[in-house]
């Protein structure tokens, strides 16, 4: 079902799920021998058909968030996140390091973080670029919050998407707008 | 001179995977984390490889890139693309720089080696760069045969716990299983049909996992043929059925480089404990003198001043015995070790019937021995 906000955008919601979809499921399965099950997709600001318990709204609930960018013929950012214990298990399995030496890591969890980000936005950015549209990506960034939630852009395609990884689920928003 | 890979990432996560990925090979690995960092590592060190990221902050890939091919010094190493970009556009912007080849992430870490390893001589650790494994160490063992009792005879064969036995009935298995983890040893019967013993030995040597590997064919004794065949593929060692367990692992632990001193050498209290085995072959004192000489240094090294040399499980004493004991005893007397005997009625009756040791003094028990300093 497509939002307001995305009826002028060059592809149809559909192959942008796809597109994210595929890209989340061959990273995991190559960097973390594991699934990136699609759990739910939907548009900013409509309610959900389900809601993975482990992204439902909690305030307290501290979540680790990757965000990149990227910038050209079409220019958005993605953002990804997943609740602390999910991102001591994504690192762990992707490092090979032990899940204790991981707790207060911050420092290595973070990176794995923003690395998997990277790639995550990297494969979905390199489908644009083959379908014509031009883009590289930003540096990663990571923030630890809760009770945080991504503004609208006017005239963007805002999607959110979850996916079940392990034995919990990971959060995805797109936006993203054509460039200048 | 060891080899150098040199890592440029940005990203901690992917120096570490890197790492990882190249830690049973015999190379150096470097790391920056930007394009400066990068290029001052490469005129320093001389790395024998670059694996490059592009997105990177302060001097991005490219920009590195551009710059070592426009140096004559640094020009020849061979680059490696490492990165989340792959556009086609920018993908042939930065092949026209001058690159070996392009590795999108994600990646496989086989695939990164695989690469590498067309570029460079990638070696597998040497026993010297790599702690030599023990008998607590855990080995695995893949065994190649289509028929499941051997499978079985070697699984329940092996006399030591640690070493896992893993059978497979095919060549696409065995393939299957080596791409997941490289055993220590490879089994293969030399009776697969298909010739898949010959089809399997080049696949394997064919893959930088696999490549040093050591490989054992499995065949009948009478099987002359396809045992020189296999020697001529290069086979490491020939193992024949019916099976003798003592030799095969004499084999094991010869082709990964075991150290079997624990075997038959032990470190007491205050002294050190020379054991042979109830049935002692050959193999057995050719193991026992091999590492005798540097047992005994390392406990004068430790400050121990005797050692026991505890032969009451022999079932029978031979002139290689009592020459094994004589060179034993000789080496304790060199290093200022005070050294004790310990053998069964049987065992100090045999050695009565030898000139050398018509005259030794034995314990009659270990408990006898140590009490006595």
């Amino acid at each position: 079902m497509e939002s307001e906000n995305s009826e002028a955008f060059p592809f149809a919601v559909q192959d942008v799920d796809a597109m994210v979809a595929d890209s989340a499921e061959k990273v995991f399965s190559t960097m973390l021998s594991t699934a990136a099950k699609p759990f739910v997709a939907y548009n900013h600001g409509e309610t959900p058909a389900k809601c993975h318990p482990r992204l439902a709204p909690a305030a307290e609930k501290m979540m680790v968030v990757g965000m990149i960018g990227f910038l050209g013929d079409i220019k958005g950012v993605i953002y990804i996140y997943v609740d602390e214990p999910t991102s001591i298990t994504i690192t762990s399995s992707f490092l090979g390091l032990d899940k204790n030496s991981l707790k207060d890591n911050h420092e290595t969890v973070n990176d794995a973080l923003g690395e998997l980000s990277n790639m995550i936005s990297g494969t979905y950015k390199n489908q644009l670029c083959d379908k014509g549209y031009n883009c590289r990506l930003t540096i990663p960034s990571i923030l630890r919050a809760n009770n945080f939630t991504i503004e609208p852009l006017p005239g963007a395609m805002h999607r959110m998407y979850q996916f079940e990884i392990f034995d919990s689920a990971m959060g995805l928003e797109l936006v993203m707008i054509e460039g200048d | 001179m060891r080899l150098k890979i040199l890592t440029v990432d940005d990203s901690k996560a992917v120096r570490m995977i890197v790492r990882k990925a190249f830690r049973n090979f015999d190379i150096d690995i470097l790391e920056s984390s930007n394009g400066v960092e990068g290029l001052a590592a490469a005129s320093k060190e001389g790395p024998d490889i670059i694996l490059l990221d592009v997105t990177m902050p302060v001097m991005d890939g490219v920009e590195m890139l551009a710059k070592l091919k426009a140096d004559a010094l640094l020009k020849p190493i061979p680059v490696v693309m490492l990165t989340a970009e792959a556009g086609k556009e920018n993908v042939l912007k930065i092949a026209k720089l001058g690159i070996r080849d392009y590795i999108v992430k994600p990646f496989k870490e086989e695939v990164l080696v695989e690469k590498v390893a067309r570029i460079i001589d990638l070696k597998p650790l040497s026993s010297e760069g790599a702690r030599k494994k023990t008998l607590k160490d855990e080995c695995t063992f893949l065994v190649v045969e289509d028929k499941p009792a051997i499978i079985k005879q070697i699984t329940d064969g092996l006399s030591n716990p640690n070493w896992k036995v893993h059978g497979v009935a095919t060549t696409g298995e065995a393939i299957d299983f080596c791409s997941k983890k490289v055993p220590d040893i490879i089994i293969i019967s030399l009776s697969l049909p298909d010739d898949g013993a010959s089809v399997l030995f080049k696949l394997l040597r064919s893959q930088v996992k696999t490549k040093f590997t050591p490989i054992f064919g499995l065949s009948v004794k009478t099987a002359v043929a396809e045992q020189q065949n296999a020697q001529q593929l290069g086979v490491s060692t020939l193992i024949t059925k019916p099976i003798d367990f003592d030799d095969f692992e004499v084999k094991i632990a010869k082709a990964i480089n075991l150290d079997t001193s624990e075997k038959y050498f032990s470190f007491d209290a205050d002294f050190l404990c020379i054991r042979l085995p109830k049935n002692a072959t050959q193999t057995h004192l050719n193991e026992v003198s091999a590492f005798m000489k540097a047992k005994a240094s390392e406990a004068v090294d430790n400050g121990f001043l005797r050692v026991i040399i505890d032969v009451h499980e022999l079932t029978n004493v031979n002139v290689n015995i009592i020459k094994l004991l004589v060179d034993s005893m000789a080496t304790c007397q060199e290093l200022s070790l005070k050294y004790q005997l310990v053998g069964s009625p049987q065992v100090i009756a045999e050695c009565k019937n030898f000139e050398e040791s018509r005259n030794w003094t034995f314990f009659e028990s270990m408990e006898l021995a140590r009490a006595t300093k």
